[in-house]
């Protein structure tokens, strides 16, 4: 009755959720005691004194939470170039099992209802720090470099979607669909 | 029917996963409380200072008042 799709989407989505909101305390936390800035834990949330020191402490810990996610984003990338498996290389493979580091190797279905999940976020995070900037809560810089990540980034998922598709084609080429081939083996 | 009533639940239930991490990014504020600098102190304490002579001037001039209609009243009973 539920969507197989969704149903994935929802499980891949609580590990970037909780990352999402572990890192933002932590990072707000961390940022303003390396920085030696006085901050308040109340029901509200984290307050600062003055909005010269949140308007620092917010780029950085948003900085730090974009790059976190891009993080997770281009290890998503590099698992679906090197450890699709369907192209996975004999050796890469021998060595993953002999490390027992098999369940890195992924299907298409695996790694692109993650890779979705985790663009997303990035897309809602560079959304999120330009609204910040716009009500003058962000540094310009952390925008922009967040928005050059997440294209790049989008970029790199996009090319690696358009080899697949092209590696698919081919596959079917070499399947042999009519069995042509098939036959000529027969009659021998 | 049911097929899509599950599956907008599901949709719904995805969106409000990917949005509720969101609102964490709200939790950095600025203090809303008013917070004093030395100057908006010293200009408070001198508001008051000139509040509390203005009545004290007020005060002595009413006995002023009070101490000439005395002295006005000794001089015609004198007289």
């Amino acid at each position: 009755m539920f969507s197989k799709i969704l149903l994935k989407l929802i499980d891949q989505a609580i590990v970037p959720a909780v990352l999402v909101v572990v890192s933002r305390i932590v990072s707000l936390i961390l940022v303003s005691s390396y920085m030696g800035v006085d901050f308040y834990i109340t029901k509200n949330g984290i307050l600062f004194d003055n909005t010269k020191d949140y308007i620092i402490i917010n780029s950085y810990s948003m900085l730090i939470l974009t790059v976190l996610i891009s993080l997770g984003m281009l290890a998503i990338i590099v698992k679906s170039a090197l450890f699709h498996h369907e192209h996975i290389t004999p050796k890469m493979s021998a060595k993953l099992f002999s490390l027992k580091m098999h369940s890195l190797i992924k299907n298409s279905f695996e790694i692109y209802t993650q890779a979705t999940i985790w663009i997303s976020y990035l897309w809602l995070l560079t959304i999120a720090n330009g609204v910040m900037y716009y009500y003058q809560m962000l540094d310009l810089w952390v925008f922009y470099l967040s928005g050059i990540l997440t294209v790049s980034l989008t970029v790199l998922l996009t090319s690696d979607i358009e080899k697949k598709v092209k590696v698919s084609k081919m596959e079917d080429f070499l399947f042999d669909t009519n069995g042509k081939y098939l036959e000529k083996d027969n009659k021998r | 029917m049911k097929r899509f009533g599950a599956n907008l639940f599901l949709f719904s239930l995805l969106a409000g996963m990917l949005l509720m991490p969101m609102a964490s990014l709200k939790l950095a504020k600025v203090n809303n409380q008013e917070v004093l600098s030395y100057t908006d102190i010293e200009t408070k304490y001198l508001k008051q200072r000139i509040e509390e002579q203005e009545k004290e001037l007020i005060e002595l001039r009413e006995l002023v008042k009070v101490k000439e209609t005395t002295q006005s009243s000794e001089d015609i009973t004198l007289d």
